[in-house]
């Protein structure tokens, strides 16, 4: 048996294909002014006036660089039926610590968000893909939630809290209101974390609701019935015994809580179905493979435990699209703002790159919401 | 490009119309956009102070992927222990039967061997070339070339053996 390359050369086919091509003219053009320019002032400096023509080369190098491209900023993409298979529209958010964030409209046009430059990285988008929600300690007994909409005025809303932990979360909820979640109210760690529900009428005081049968700092996602997924993570040797918690609540009238314990660490990362009562949460650290794991619940009823998969390299989960399919956020060069999102089946499979981003600076959150419409 | 004499802008219209090719290569020899971009870069800046000698023989690409190689190498041993942690990557699970899965399995692959093994790898299987013409753009010898590309082949054998069909001799 000899090997044939012929499965090697189309992959490296392939590969080649995935570079973005840009155009180096620019870059190239600017670095030889400035070695000519540099030249041409040392020679000048062994002829004549050192410091002055030192000042002269400093100058001129500093307007080259303003000269240089800047950098594109985030491309315009679209999410449309092509890209998606379904005929769905989307939503793209993606915002770095520095850079504030960037929203995509349903016809695909880059929003800069009003005062994404205040927004720290506890960021959650709504199911609508309309509102940003970022939360803020501010002092100790009270958390400002700023909504930052993607088409209109930015809104804050301030909640007390007994205590806030260094992370917390919040999610606008459907209708207006708002899920704000606390590390915990009580005197220590390991005491149970509460949720702060608030109505979407300032004059009603928000309600407080104690998330039994969870530990840790929870996050979630409201389903399309209006409920809210809780989803905690517990890492071993700390709060309690190592393993992921789901639960269900109403915020209606703070019921729930089923929860379904699973082997796992940290969970970071969730995606609720669009559809029915389904959710995904992705579990800890990638392994040294680059891939992450996963875990699918069925949350009709008790939380039912649909399978444990494992998904390519990816960084984070952020979202599942109408067409059944989880969309996943990727690094491809922090350095040169690039970044992939890739598309695979609920099991992992088929996974295809959706599209190359450049984000100008490093990210540090991106979501994804697919229409509301059905 | 703002370039005033006719080899400038022969050399402009080079980079206009080959860069894309050049990152497709340097992306391969890489495996991050970005350093593919500065491979490029670096390359075509190295070239630009000697270009009408070598356009006067002929096809210039040639040389510049003779520099873009030679440059990777380069970096390399510059950044050597950078390059070493890489060894301990795994490669993703195959499975997946689109071109992107089998790209993915390709990329961690690459990652895995040493530079000058990956350049003849591309320089192979990619761009074509002969043994010969691979020595004399690595500045190495033909044994040297056939040495490199059997043990990187050996290599990705037994990292990702789907990229090797076998069949009877």
């Amino acid at each position: 048996m000899t090997p044939t390359e012929a499965p090697l050369r189309r992959a490296l086919s392939t590969m080649a294909e995935q570079v973005e091509v840009v155009d180096l003219a620019g870059r190239v053009d600017a670095h030889l002014r400035r070695r000519r320019r540099r030249a041409h002032g040392a020679a000048l400096l062994a002829a004549a006036c050192a410091a002055s023509v030192v000042t002269g080369v400093l100058l001129q190098t500093r307007a080259d660089e303003q000269a240089l491209p800047t950098h594109p900023g985030p491309q315009l993409v679209h999410l449309d039926r092509a890209r998606l298979g379904h005929p769905e529209s989307a939503r793209l958010v993606v915002s770095g610590y520095d850079v504030g964030g960037w929203a995509m409209s349903r016809d695909g046009h880059w929003v800069r968000l009003a005062s994404s430059g205040v927004l720290g990285p506890c960021r959650t988008l709504s199911a609508d893909g309309r509102t940003v929600a970022a939360v803020h300690p501010a002092g100790s007994d009270r958390v400002e939630v700023r909504l930052e909409s993607v088409a209109g005025p930015a809104r804050t809303v301030t909640v007390a809290a007994r205590r806030v932990g260094p992370a917390c979360w919040a999610a606008p909820a459907p209708g207006g209101g708002l899920a704000v979640m606390f590390d915990d109210a009580g005197p220590g760690p390991g005491t149970i974390p509460v949720l702060r529900l608030v109505p979407a009428d300032p004059t009603q005081a928000p309600r407080a609701v104690p998330l039994a049968g969870h530990i840790g700092r929870p996050f979630g996602a409201f389903l399309p019935d209006g409920r809210l997924v809780v989803v905690s993570g517990t890492p071993s040797g700390t709060l309690g015994p190592p393993g992921l918690r789901v639960g269900v609540l109403d915020p209606a009238t703070g019921q729930g809580g089923a929860v379904r314990a699973t082997d796992g660490s940290v969970a970071d990362g969730w995606a609720v179905s669009p559809r029915d009562a389904q959710a995904v949460v992705s579990a800890g650290l990638p392994d040294s493979r680059g891939r992450r794991s996963w875990a699918r619940f069925g949350l009709d009823g008790r939380p039912q435990d649909l399978g444990h998969f494992t998904t390519p390299r990816t960084d984070h989960l952020i979202g599942w699209s109408r067409a059944d399919r989880l969309v996943w956020f990727r690094t491809v060069s922090e350095s040169t703002g690039r970044y992939d999102v890739v598309q695979t089946g609920l099991d992992g499979g088929n996974p295809r790159v959706l599209y190359r981003l450049s984000v100008p600076g490093p990210t540090a959150w991106a979501a994804f919401a697919p229409s509301t419409a059905p | 490009m703002q370039l005033g004499s006719r080899d400038d802008a022969a050399f402009a219209e080079f980079v206009r119309a080959r860069t894309p090719a050049l990152l497709r290569t340097a992306y391969l020899l890489t495996g991050d956009q970005g350093a593919a971009e500065d491979l490029v870069q670096a390359a075509l800046v190295k070239v630009a102070g000697r270009w009408a000698r070598i356009a006067s023989r002929g096809d210039p690409e040639p040389y510049v992927r003779t520099v873009l190689y030679r440059e990777h190498v380069s970096r390399w041993r510059h950044h050597r222990v950078d390059e070493v942690q890489l060894v301990d990557q795994e490669l993703p699970t195959g499975g997946h039967d689109d071109q992107v899965a089998v790209a993915l399995t390709l990329e961690a692959a690459l990652a895995e061997l040493a530079p000058r093994q990956r350049a003849v790898v591309v320089l192979r299987y990619f761009d074509d070339l002969s043994e010969t013409a691979a020595a004399e753009a690595l500045g190495c010898s033909v044994g040297t070339v056939r040495s490199q590309t059997f043990k990187a082949i050996a290599r990705l054998r037994a990292l990702a053996p789907e990229l090797l069909e076998e069949v009877r001799s």
